[in-house]
């Protein structure tokens, strides 16, 4: 039997609720980020430029579009003839059918898919964290360790460690303890729901989290600590790079402005592996006559009349005349008309802000204008 | 239910824009920040429901192969869409006189012969600016009886026509001796009799054989109403390349251009196409030009009706003011 050394499960079933309207019709991981992206890119990108060709997506929420969005898996390369993309759904067997009850069962009932490659070793990714890491080299590690798991871990400021899993490290730097929400954390290693397990060990433990009737059904609750009782090797891997769960309408914005800010957008697009997406065909975008973009990211097939600073446009975005955007965050195929002004707002994809609506919130909050709609200020 | 095939004739140059520009077909000219010519008849064929395409290349055809590869980005290399490449019977026209040699026919006669059930074959030059529909012209011509329908807008000749199949077969049998001539030559100057039919065009289009056309070209992309035309019908494919979005820095300043992906704009940019993945420094000005892929404008520069090929670096404080009547062109990869 053939048989692959790693492939990867990528969780994108979540319904990102925290992300308000902007997860009203789609999942988490199909919401658009960086002009021209979907959250999701960015995992299947890692996939593709570390070498994984193989990608179970487990999908559950909303999961219509993000299956559109992936098709053949084509647009990352992951449309290949031993592997390639695989959309992973609740399915129904000859025994009835169920929803996926948490992250771990979601992969115990895609056992025989992952059977099917008879792999070493599995890479579980969450498919909506924004970051750029290269697999090969976790993988490296986690078979340099001969570990059973690996979890990549970054480095967060202690005082706000309490709203992570924590993993504290032992004497020989292996796990000795993982804490979810630890009120007096003892480390500030916290999880990224990154892990590589051997596969049979994997494999195994998601059969006994299953018969376990009080069980969540959660890696971070359940498996970890079963293969830490069990006296399994479970080693961390270091991670340095820019890495961020936008789940939040807060986290999701600052990761918008983190772009123009911080350098993210070279970071995050210029340098190193490329980031590949589904995108559609714009022609260039194009700056109108009394036009003026300063700080700012602009997609193909965006029309420019008016004045944009500080803000992030997707691909065909429309902006009458005398419109004034400011810190905002335009999604793909949104149009503003003349003479509005925008604040500090995310405009979700398609929506037509009516000419003259002021959307600016007096307190500074940031405004969500939800999907297809038309709206007046 | 009758079928069309597509050829797009690729295999001609032109020799005023070659000896300023790097050498490549007119089909792989780059054009509008993200295009090349070749996406304008290509796309037509795609978008009008064509399903079998053949594409005549000229010798000198990396360029060209290296952009459409098996046409998957416009639909075809499909199992049920495919696109042909032909090889173009003499080295690569230098002019673009003569688009439809009969001798390209005849050598790839195999992929006439190979589509036995054609009805129609439906021809396009590979020198134009133009979205267009060709499924009226289709319909137009299978109505009227004629066995070939050229479009025309105006007076002018737009090196698009439509024929029966089997009229195509028999001028490759008559005038195998002839083969130097093109097929529109051929019918006019032999079958002087023959009913032709007259297809009238409203779009948008440009002819492009030098550089003259090709900065005018250019320039009205500019304007609204010519984009409408060209990007609102039907979309134009291209190559993906997978950019990043463009970024703007605070000192950019930006009026009245076209900038495609994976571009850094800190300068002053005014009446420009600026192509992708290009860098303009801040504290430099480039105005009514036309600055393809990879160009590196450094601080300082002043730059007035400038075309520049692929990977063109301008260092600082260099000032080129050329003027409309005749812009100041560079070849690829130079540095000025």
């Amino acid at each position: 039997m053939a048989s692959k050394e790693c492939i990867a499960m990528l969780l994108a079933g979540g319904q990102g609720s925290r992300l308000g309207v902007l997860t009203k019709n789609i999942a988490k991981p199909a919401v658009s980020f960086g002009g021209k992206y979907r959250i999701i890119d960015f995992c299947l990108s890692n996939c593709i430029n570390s070498g994984i060709d193989t990608v179970g997506v487990l999908t559950q929420y909303k999961p219509l579009a993000l299956h559109r969005y992936i098709g053949t898996g084509e647009a990352w390369d992951l449309d290949s003839a031993a592997g390639g993309a695989s959309m992973l759904p609740p399915f129904a067997t000859e025994t009835g059918g169920n929803w996926y009850d948490g992250t771990a069962d979601a992969i115990y009932r895609n056992i025989e898919y992952v059977d099917g490659y008879n792999p070493e070793h599995v890479l579980v990714l969450s498919g909506d964290h924004l970051y750029k890491m290269d697999y090969n080299d976790m993988l490296r590690v986690h078979k340099d360790a001969d570990a059973d798991l690996t979890i990549a871990v970054y480095e967060v400021p202690w005082e706000e460690a309490s709203r992570f899993g924590i993993m504290s490290l032992d004497e020989n730097g292996r796990i000795g303890k993982f804490s979810e929400k630890p009120k007096k954390p003892d480390s500030n290693l916290a999880s990224m729901g990154i892990y590589i397990f051997r596969w049979d060990v994997m494999r195994a433990a998601l059969i006994a989290d299953h018969d376990d009737p009080e069980s969540e059904h959660d890696f971070g609750k359940n498996i970890i600590p079963m293969l830490l009782g069990q006296g399994k090797t479970l080693i961390p891997y270091r991670f340095e790079g820019y890495w961020k769960d936008v789940g939040t309408i807060d986290s999701y914005f600052e990761a918008h402005m983190d772009l123009l800010d911080k350098g993210l957008g070279t970071q995050l697009f210029l340098e190193g592996m490329p980031v590949f997406s589904n995108s559609n065909f714009y022609p260039a975008q194009y700056l109108g006559k009394k036009a003026s973009v300063t700080n700012s990211i602009v997609s193909n097939g965006c029309s420019i009349k008016g004045s944009v600073t500080h803000s992030i446009l997707g691909s065909g975005v429309q902006i009458g005349e005398g419109a004034v955007i400011e810190d905002a965050i335009l999604l793909p195929g949104s149009r503003i008309g003349k003479n509005c002004r925008i604040k500090k707002a995310i405009i979700n994809e398609g929506v037509h802000i009516l000419p003259d609506s002021v959307i600016e919130d007096p307190d500074g909050q940031i405004l969500v204008i939800g999907a297809n709609s038309k709206f007046a200020g | 239910m009758s079928k069309t095939i597509g050829l797009i004739t690729a295999n001609y140059a032109s020799e005023a824009m070659n000896a300023v520009m790097t050498d490549r077909p007119l089909a792989a000219l780059p054009f509008g920040g993200r295009y090349r010519l070749i996406d304008f008849p290509l796309s037509n064929m795609a978008n009008s429901g064509i399903t079998s395409v053949g594409l005549v290349i000229p010798f000198k055809n990396r360029s060209l192969i290296d952009h459409v590869g098996t046409g998957k980005a416009w639909g075809f290399g499909r199992k049920t869409h495919s696109m042909f490449m032909l090889p173009g019977s003499v080295y690569g026209k230098r002019d673009t006189d003569s688009k439809f040699l009969l001798r390209d026919i005849i050598q790839n006669a195999r992929f006439f012969n190979y589509e036995q059930t054609t009805d129609y074959v439906l021809m396009s030059g590979a020198n134009r600016v133009i979205s267009m529909d060709f499924r009226p012209l289709i319909e137009q011509h299978e109505a009227s009886g004629v066995q070939i329908t050229k479009v025309y807008k105006g007076k002018e000749f737009l090196d698009i026509f439509i024929m029966d199949a089997s009229f195509l077969n028999d001028l490759c049998k008559w005038f195998s001796n002839l083969d130097f001539m093109d097929i529109t030559k051929i019918i006019d100057t032999y079958l002087p009799e023959t009913p032709i039919g007259r297809y009238e065009y409203i779009g948008y289009e440009h002819k492009i054989d030098n550089m003259t056309d090709y900065f005018e070209a250019s320039m009205e992309l500019l304007k609204e109403d010519v984009q409408d035309m060209l990007f609102e019908h039907g979309t134009v494919f291209t190559n993906i390349q997978d950019r990043c979005p463009t970024f703007f820095a605070p000192t950019a300043n930006v009026k009245n251009s076209l900038i495609a992906a994976g571009s850094s704009i800190e300068g002053n940019v005014e009446n420009c196409i600026i192509f992708r993945s290009s860098h303009i420094s801040e504290g430099a000005s480039v105005k009514n030009c036309v600055l393809m892929q990879h160009a590196e404008i450094d601080s300082g520069a002043e730059l007035k009706y400038f075309i520049c090929d692929k990977r063109v670096h301008v260092t600082s404080d260099v000032k080129i003011i050329a003027s409309k009547e005749s812009p100041y062109f560079v070849k690829k990869g130079m540095t000025v």
